[in-house]
């Protein structure tokens, strides 16, 4: 075994030894989504924090790390996972973007274990279709001002600092990514009262001119072609991974918790299930190592994504059924993960948005193969 | 006495006034309404007072003869339904299969729902632009749609005829697949609890007591 993989290895071996303390907390967390400070200094929340704090520099593997830490922690469970303090998904854009100082500065407001961070991206109108993002980032005599409306945003109402993404001119060029404070004078945020993933504190977030100083814009050591659109698209990607990997392990939460209180009769189904979910992790590792590495154009991560919804809606769907009439109702856990596969399915792109991701990468990958492909005048497409 | 409601008088009730006013037409006065194994239940709180029988695990039991719990459960409540814990006088067994009419009367229940709330979701998705045009022209959204409209009609062409309980298994899977693609076509407005899409996640509750897979196979035809 490598180095690396044996890190991993660990990793995920310490994680897993307080999975259950994450998920003796679920059911709290799903009822009282805003009163989970009573959890903070649960053995399961403090490890969440640590292992998912911005790294003091750039990791090689931070991806890969990520995914395995959340296949073990979300079977404890999802929602507490994200409701756990730290820098959750806007955490991925910064560990991308930020220069060395705005590296510091965002573990500093993170570090006391106690702080969240939101990432707002998605629109009212438009949802998550970036390139018509409307949060307008604008020079003035004062300097910049952010205003705009974002919604679905994890951790809206209660992060103290967070990632806005927004546009300062009419190009995709223009969009960039910058650090606010959530006590910034301008910012307003609301919980939305969600199905599942209740922990995630989902909500609204506006920005009426809300100062930002130059310093808080991320990137501005990168190229321009590398300050904005190209790093929300290689976040993106690596947050498919995270989510599909909450997926994946919940319908694995879901075949633990049925193997122990069904009867002997469903072990076929169950040895089914979990061969899927060992494939499907398998998927969502190779996922992670490609977004490390940079490869392609994170059409891996939107197929193991979707795989992984799928498998969780399916999972979450049937298995309850081997516990009799009304599971359901009868086992309150089961019922909150159904409601929580339904989220993964939306996060990060539905799985409408995914398969146009698959295709493209499909549609390339087959020019690429094509008989003499590259060596004849393909309108420039070939790899 | 008046007669039972037809599939079509159950499944155009819950078009036209959602899914306690659909469970209402289909409740029949005398029929145990079925439970769970550990006794609970979903059912719309104004029928609660005309329940005359639960089915429990432990047998079909005189309403009379049970203590019945009302459970908070505030999404159900925002639908006008009630989640309520049926508790027997004496510990029993599990009888056995329970004949019941509620896997074809809930079928018509899912269709005039996914009726209801696909026209919400043209509505929805009209509003809604990627890349300058609404929703609604994208041809992935288009079939979604296309494909919602193909399971709601050839369901309720078995309306008017008798049919096993197997088929009536086949057609909730159909309808199942009908239901996650309305799911999508809402996205995230349709995963809050304020939201009419909610109903579909009760129903998918209601359903898993009332017409769990596999009792259709011994349900009345």
């Amino acid at each position: 075994m490598t180095t690396s993989g044996a890190r991993i290895n660990d990793l995920r071996e310490e994680i897993r030894c307080c999975a259950p303390d994450l998920r003796s907390r679920a059911l709290d967390v799903d009822a009282n989504p805003a009163n989970v400070e009573r959890h903070f200094d649960s053995t399961g929340m403090r490890t969440v924090h640590r292992i998912s704090m911005v790294p003091e520099a750039p990791e090689p593997d931070r991806c890969l790390r990520l995914t395995a830490g959340t296949l073990e922690a979300a079977r404890g469970d999802a929602g507490v996972l994200l409701a756990s303090p730290g820098p959750a998904l806007a955490g991925v854009v910064v560990d991308m973007l930020a220069d060395d100082e705005q590296r510091a500065r965002f573990r500093s407001a993170l570090i006391d274990g106690r702080s969240w961070a939101f990432c707002a991206i998605t629109e009212p109108q438009g949802g998550s279709d970036v390139l018509g993002l409307r949060t307008a980032l604008q020079s003035t005599p004062s300097g910049l001002r952010l205003s705009g409306a974002k919604t679905y945003v994890g951790n809206a109402s209660r992060g103290n600092i967070g990632v806005v993404l927004a546009r300062t001119g009419p190009t995709p060029l223009h969009i960039r990514a910058v650090v606010v404070s959530a006590d910034a004078p301008g910012i307003d945020g609301r919980a939305l009262p969600m199905s599942g993933l209740r922990g995630a504190r989902i909500g609204r977030l506006t920005f009426t001119d809300v100062p930002v100083r130059e310093q808080d814009v991320l990137g501005a050591h990168l190229p321009p072609s590398r300050r904005g659109l190209w790093g929300a698209i290689r976040a993106f990607a690596s947050v498919r991974v995270q989510v599909g990997a909450m997926a994946v392990a919940t319908a694995a939460a879901v075949c633990d918790y049925v193997a122990e209180h069904a009867a002997s009769s469903a072990t076929d189904l169950l040895a089914t299930t979990r061969v899927r979910i060992a494939t499907t992790e398998q998927l969502l590792l190779r996922a992670a190592e490609a977004v490390d590495r940079n490869e392609g154009r994170g059409q891996l991560s939107a197929l193991a994504k979707i795989t992984a919804t799928r498998l969780a809606a399916q999972v979450t769907t049937e298995l309850p059924t081997l516990l009799g009439r009304g599971a359901l109702l009868d086992h309150p856990l089961l019922e909150k993960w159904r409601r929580d596969a339904g989220g993964f399915e939306l996060m990060e792109g539905t799985s409408a948005m995914q398969l146009l991701h698959v295709a493209d990468g499909a549609m390339r990958d087959a020019r690429g193969r094509a008989p003499g492909a590259g060596t004849v005048n393909d309108g420039g497409r070939a790899r | 006495m008046s007669r039972p409601a037809s599939l079509r008088e159950i499944a155009d009730a819950t078009c036209r006034d959602g899914l306690a006013a659909g469970l209402t037409a289909a409740f029949e006065h005398g029929e145990p309404l079925p439970c769970s194994l550990r006794g609970r239940t979903l059912l719309p709180s104004a029928v609660l007072p005309a329940v005359t029988a639960w089915a429990t695990a432990g047998g079909v039991l005189p309403a009379a003869d049970c203590r019945v719990e009302i459970k908070p459960h505030a999404v159900a409540e925002s639908e006008h339904l009630a989640l309520v814990q049926v508790i027997p006088p004496v510990t029993t067994t599990d009888p056995g299969p329970i004949r019941s009419t509620w896997p074809r009367k809930l079928l018509a229940v899912r269709t005039g729902l996914d009726r209801r709330l696909l026209a919400l979701a043209i509505d929805h998705l009209s509003n809604r632009t990627f890349d300058g045009a609404p929703l609604t022209e994208r041809q992935l959204v288009r079939a979604e749609i296309a494909e919602i409209a193909i399971v709601l009609e050839n369901v309720e062409t078995t309306f008017d005829a008798a049919y096993t309980g197997l088929e009536t298994a086949i057609w909730h899977t159909d309808v199942d697949r009908a239901d996650r693609a309305l799911e999508r076509l809402f996205g995230a407005a349709g995963y809050l609890d304020d939201h009419p899409a909610r109903a579909l996640r009760l129903l998918a509750l209601i359903q898993d007591v009332y017409a769990p897979p596999g009792s259709s196979l011994r349900s009345a035809a």
